[in-house]
């Protein structure tokens, strides 16, 4: 399977990559909204994993544009404050929201929608 | 002969001697015409050879009583009777025996098909009220018939040899009746709503324009005053002919009608010109020219109809006119009725401020078990009285002068010596208000005048111009030009505008301006003046423009006294009266300076008048400290160093007034939180609505109990520190929200490590890395944590700890910025030196510097430090930044918890932390330490 993590803090990267690729998956990373969005121009993934703020751009947007072109890849928004989003916001993006605390149950939330 | 005989002997040819064919053989011109007519030289040949029920028709159509031709062949050889000969006109009697396509060429080509068609034996033809376009020897003419065409075979003849026969009935006085009449009906009904004679001759030409098939051109003619006709609304459905000649043609005309008051009309080139008398309320008023439409005849009904329409248009601009006129009186008396309204507030308003000093001790003395008035206010009262007594007497005195004049008393006076006493008290008043009054004041002897109307001319101006004259200059001038007295008054005032100009002399009218709004009186001085020049048989100019002060100018007939008559005269008390009421009362008694910080609220009174002034102060004293201004405009200078916790201010001053002062505070971000009370004498609730839509907070009317005064402040007090404490706490969730986002990120990380840890599959290499991630993120919580516990104790107001001791700053610089990547220690500047400092809240302090740098500016972030001046024990630390980017662009990642630990952290280290930004440094801090021995 293969997981985008899209997120601007380099740890954050470093520990979710290596969580995710222990099970057996391909990680591909990106630091920013515009640079996930780029890359998902050349590529497709079976699930993406996405921070909300991370300038330029944010996961809301990333995934705004993808379901604009009909991309229905499943998205978790792993945020640093979720109560701060909108919630009917998120369900028309048709994301996953889950709270950046919750990495131990990530990998299991990532594995579900990538229906491993 | 019976009818059968006749039938039978029309059927039958004629005798042969000559008399008259059976056919022929009946009354009537046509039937006279036919018998004598050469056949023979027609394509019909002698009527003993047409065939016989060729012959039974023609007799049928000379004896009908109804128009009838009938047509023969496909020549449309035409045999008409009696009735037919208008439809004809001139064609007659040239058309019988002729074609008729060559008779009526002008409308063959409509119904020449149809014909042709009927001929051939189709079916008969009928239409009612059709329009043609007849030339019947008058020019083309405008007519409607009803009629029908029925096919006529002929024995023993192929079809499409017999004839038409035609029975028509003319239509066209009873459809151009209907069509005028509706004109008529139209001109009343859309006109009827006219509101003056303007309007009603616009809509008029309108309704005319449409009636495009009777009328061409239209134009109304307004009588002016001097009997000149001026062309005004019209109308033109065709292009008109502009050439000199024709309109010479229409200015005749109407000249004509006017002159004689009579239907007038003249034949020109391009049809009729007429021209119709309008009247209004049995006055000739306009002429109004209309050129009909050449295809309708002038006749009897075209001349009444035409009468009509003027008698209409006439009733159209009278009503019209009266409903102007009733229009008119109406505005004049809401005029009126506004003046008085105008005048009953601003009378009110100066009773109430009087009243409001009497009250007010009074009040207060009355709710003490044993009332005492001290002498001060005793003073005062005393004063507040008088004041009421002059406007009361002033009031009376015009009120008076209404129902009965008084008379003039003419003695021989020695008018320069009075000016000069009556003028005195007004120097006075205006050094007092910071004006420069110049009297210029000629010997004009003694003369013959009314001195009491003199005095009112004098003061009453002199008075003006020095209350409407903010600062600058008043000259005041006396002189006799030959016959005449000439007393002006010139001032570098506000001014008056064009259009205020001719009210003022008006009763009760006062100029209102964003200058001065306030200024005491009630309006009858200037009024006052125009009566006694007018009494003394003078004259009063005034020049003047906004902005630009005014020059009053009487000029008074000179009337030599017999010498040695002269009575003595004494200047009136009413000039230093009202001397003494033109200028601003004596400056505030409050300052700045004067404010204690007693932690009591400050409130700032506003009021142009002293008494007021002092008793809101003397109210609010039990609420706390009190700092007074006379207007608006000393209000914000005292605002510009103090921060108050409440205003009370009056709406109506000089220079500033009250819905400006609140205006211009609701716009200063440093005052737009602060709670404002207005405070005025006018009457009415349209002061109070604008106070509180400019932004006070509450409104109290003069006069007012101290009680009352008192409850209002103290309740709008309460108010607006509920409000702050609920925008604190809005305040301190958020930051606690903040607080908690920024633990996220460093908590998920390290609980990601541990994770990793805790699980197989993953390399060595890896969870060493993830061991060094969690740490540092530890220590970063580390100091998110103690930052947030230390903005606990500065919210809870109490005191950072710190401990100090001296260490070297360049070490401390360098363990402080150890992991933040490109911040540059400037050597040039930066020598050896020991602080005494907490190490662990220095570092911490930096820290945050170097992170607020980066992220304020735009390129390095660099850090120095210099020693103060020799003897000066301080250090200081600037961390520094290149550009400056927007608040918004700017990462939104820190609450200001930050740099608020770090300011109360330097304090708690005897240091202090500025920050600023200099023209290279965008973005600068400086932290001050102290150096070690």
């Amino acid at each position: 399977m293969n997981v985008l993590v899209a997120d601007d803090d380099e740890d954050i990267r470093f520990v979710v990559s290596a969580l995710l690729s222990r099970r057996g998956w391909s990680v591909t990373t990106t630091t920013s909204g515009k640079e996930t969005l780029a890359t998902l121009r050349g590529a497709s993934f079976d699930v993406l994993v996405l921070d909300q703020n991370m300038p330029p751009g944010s996961g809301l947007e990333v995934a705004d544009d993808l379901r604009a072109r009909g991309d229905q890849t499943p998205i978790v928004l792993f945020t640093g404050f979720s109560a701060t989003l909108d919630r009917a916001r998120t369900e028309s993006a048709g994301v996953v929201v889950m709270e950046k605390t919750d990495v131990t149950t990530l990998a299991d939330e990532v594995a579900a929608l990538g229906g491993v | 002969m019976t009818e059968d005989d006749t039938m039978a002997a029309m059927s039958s040819p004629p005798a042969v001697d000559g008399s008259r064919d059976p056919i022929f053989a009946c009354s009537g011109e046509m039937a006279e015409r036919c018998a004598s007519f050469d056949w023979a030289s027609t394509p019909l040949g002698e009527p003993s050879t047409w065939p016989a029920s060729m012959r039974a028709v023609v007799g049928m159509v000379l004896r009908s009583r109804f128009p009838m031709t009938v047509t023969w062949g496909d020549e449309f050889v035409m045999i008409y009777n009696d009735g037919y000969i208008p439809t004809l006109g001139a064609k007659h009697p040239g058309a019988l025996g002729s074609d008729l396509p060559h008779q009526f060429a002008e409308i063959w080509d409509e119904i020449g098909p149809r014909q042709r068609a009927v001929l051939a034996g189709g079916e008969s033809e009928s239409d009612e009220d059709v329009p043609f376009v007849l030339e019947r020897g008058s020019g083309p003419e405008e007519t409607f018939y009803t009629f029908c065409w029925s096919h006529v075979s002929l024995d023993g003849q192929a079809p499409g040899l017999g004839g038409v026969l035609t029975v028509l009935t003319e239509r066209t006085g009873e459809v151009v009746g209907a069509r005028r009449l509706a004109l008529l009906n139209a001109l009343a009904m859309r006109t009827a709503a006219s509101a003056d004679p303007d309007e009603a001759l616009e809509r008029t030409m309108h309704v005319l324009a449409e009636a495009r098939d009777d009328l061409v051109h239209g134009s109304y003619y307004v009588a002016e005053a001097n009997d000149r006709l001026t062309r005004g609304p019209g109308f033109d459905t065709t292009t008109r002919d502009d050439s000199e000649q024709a309109r010479d043609g229409a200015r005749r005309l109407v000249e004509t009608c006017w002159t004689t008051g009579e239907l007038t009309e003249e034949r020109w080139d391009s049809g009729y010109g007429v021209a119709l008398p309008v009247r209004a309320s049995g006055r000739r008023v306009g002429v109004l020219l209309l050129e009909l439409h050449p295809l309708r005849p002038l006749d009897g009904a075209h001349r009444q109809w035409l009468g009509l329409v003027g008698d209409q248009v006439s009733q159209v601009v009278g009503t019209a006119a009266s409903r102007a006129d009733e229009q008119a009186r109406v505005e004049a008396l809401a005029q009126l009725d506004a003046a008085k309204s105008e005048f009953l507030s601003t009378v009110s308003h100066e009773l109430r401020t009087p009243l409001t000093l009497l009250l007010g001790p009074l009040d207060d003395a009355l709710a003490d078990p044993e009332p005492t008035l001290s002498s001060v206010q005793v003073a005062s009262m005393h004063q507040s009285a008088h004041r009421l007594l002059r406007l009361v007497n002033g009031l009376l005195d015009a009120a008076q002068r209404d129902v009965e004049p008084r008379p003039t008393r003419i003695e021989p006076v020695a008018v320069s010596a009075l000016t000069r006493d009556l003028v005195l008290p007004f120097e006075v008043a205006a050094l007092r208000g910071g004006l420069t009054l110049t009297t210029t004041v000629d010997e004009v002897g003694v003369l013959s005048i009314d001195p009491a109307l003199w005095e009112s001319i004098v003061i009453n101006l002199t008075a003006n111009a020095v209350k409407y004259t903010p600062s600058g200059w008043v000259e005041v001038e006396l002189d006799a030009d030959g016959e005449h007295l000439r007393f002006v008054v010139r001032d570098s005032g506000i001014g008056i505008s064009q259009a205020d100009q001719s009210r003022i002399f008006d009763r009760f009218q006062r100029i209102e301006t964003d200058t001065s709004v306030s200024v005491e009186g009630t309006g009858l001085g200037l009024a006052v003046v125009a009566e006694s020049v007018r009494a003394l048989g003078g004259t009063i100019e005034v020049d003047s423009a906004p902005g630009e002060g005014s020059v009053f100018t009487v000029r008074l007939p000179r009337l030599v006294a017999a010498p040695g008559e002269e009575t003595e005269q004494r200047s009136t008390i009413a000039a230093e009266v009202l001397a003494r009421d033109v200028t601003a009362p004596d400056a505030g008694e409050g300052s700045a300076e004067a404010m204690p910080d007693d932690g009591r609220p400050r409130v700032l009174v506003v009021d142009d008048n002293e008494g007021i002034r002092g008793r809101v102060a003397g109210v609010l004293a039990d609420l706390g400290s009190t700092v007074t201004a006379r207007d608006g405009i000393e209000a914000l200078e005292i605002l510009t160093d103090l921060q108050v916790d409440l205003v009370v201010t009056d709406m109506t001053m000089p220079r500033l007034n009250g819905l400006g002062l609140i205006s211009r505070l609701r716009a200063d971000p440093r005052h737009s939180g602060v709670p404002v009370i207005a405070l005025s004498a006018r009457a009415g609730t349209d002061a109070a609505t604008s106070a509180l839509a400019a932004g006070a907070d509450d409104y109290v009317t003069k006069p007012f109990t101290s009680e009352e005064l008192l409850a209002r402040c103290r309740s709008t007090l309460e108010l607006t520190r509920l409000r702050t404490e609920h925008a604190a706490t809005a305040a301190r969730a958020a930051m606690l929200a903040e607080f908690s986002h920024d633990l996220q990120t460093p908590m998920s990380v390290v609980m990601s490590a541990l994770e990793m840890l805790s699980l197989p599959g993953v390399d060595d290499d890896a969870r060493a890395d993830a061991v060094v991630r969690a740490r540092d993120r530890m220590v970063v919580l580390d100091r998110l944590v103690r930052q947030f516990l230390d903005g606990s104790r500065i919210a809870a107001g109490l005191p950072l700890l710190a401990v100090t001791a001296s260490v070297d700053l360049h070490d401390l610089v360098r363990r402080a910025l150890l992991d933040q990547r490109g911040v540059v220690v400037d050597p040039e500047e930066s020598g050896p030196v020991r602080v005494l400092c907490d190490p662990r809240r220095t570092e911490q302090i930096l820290r945050t510097l170097a992170v607020r740098a980066r992220d304020g500016g735009d390129g390095p972030v660099g850090v120095r430090w210099t020693t103060s001046a020799p003897g000066a024990d301080g250090v200081d630390v600037e961390v520094y930044a290149a550009g400056s980017r927007q608040p918004s662009q700017a990462p939104a990642q820190h609450n200001d918890l930050d740099l608020l630990v770090s300011g109360a952290a330097a304090a708690a280290q005897g240091g202090t932390l500025s920050l600023g930004s200099t023209p290279q440094h965008d973005t600068r801090f400086v932290l001050r330490l102290t150096e070690a021995d």
